[in-house]
């Protein structure tokens, strides 16, 4: 039923609640007029209906107002959120490459001083084959085939 | 009976979702890269080649390694960060 919220304005709820209210007191006091007296039974049944519904319909409107306000309230936070999430993402982004080139940089520093050794440690050291596949085998252990 | 189902259903239109839609975030792109294999060493006899290739592969641990503690370091900030909004 609620869906009627999207599609009539709320003062016409508002204006439907007073009406039937006015209507169903007219019932009872406006006995005088002589519509009214004629029909009372009538006009008490249908107002009292009409005042059910907009009684209702009342409810929607104060539900639906508080949904509304919880709503913008999660827009706010989600969008405090989303904010977090790219400083965050910067931050990270910026250890992790620090971290990176300082690992390249000693990395650097190491390769030179094995080119300008290399000599020195080729001198005293001949390397055999086997370790050569021991070395690469333990390296390849687990790879994806 | 017919038109109590059809009443019910009208009812049944107030329950409806909260209109707040959201996304966990998507990690940066050099989070996500995969780590590359170890490189195997050229058939020599110089210890100094070797040695090159070992500390080459050293360092691209290292790296993967970073990656892999950046990643968690992200996935946990992220977590905290999206189930702070209720």
């Amino acid at each position: 039923m609620m869906w009627l919220l999207s599609f009539v304005p709320d003062f016409v709820y508002h204006l439907l609640l007073v009406l039937s209210i006015v209507a169903f007191a007219a019932s009872y006091f406006l006995k005088m007029i002589p519509f009214v007296s004629a029909n009372a039974e009538v006009v008490r049944i249908v107002s009292l209906a009409v005042m059910i519904f907009a009684v209702w319909m009342e409810g929607g409107i104060a539900n639906e107002a508080k949904w509304k306000a919880r709503v913008a309230e999660l827009e706010i936070k989600v969008a405090a959120a989303e904010k977090a999430a790219v400083e965050a993402n910067g931050k990270i982004e910026t250890v992790y490459v620090d971290r990176v080139r300082v690992v390249k940089e000693v990395q650097y520093v190491v390769q030179a001083r094995i080119a300008k050794d290399a000599a020195r440690i080729d001198l005293t050291c001949r390397v055999d084959p086997e370790a050569i596949d021991i070395l690469n085998q333990a390296a390849r252990a687990g790879d994806k085939k | 009976m017919k038109l109590a189902v059809v009443v019910s259903l009208l009812f049944m239109t107030g329950c409806v979702a909260t209109p707040v839609a959201r996304e966990f975030p998507a990690a940066p792109a050099s989070l996500t890269t995969a780590c590359a294999a170890l490189a195997d060493v050229p058939a020599t006899d110089k210890l100094s080649v070797v040695l090159a290739t070992v500390t080459q592969n050293y360092a691209q641990y290292k790296e993967c390694s970073i990656r892999v503690d950046s990643w968690n370091t992200w996935y946990n900030e992220q977590k905290k960060i999206f189930d702070s909004v209720k």
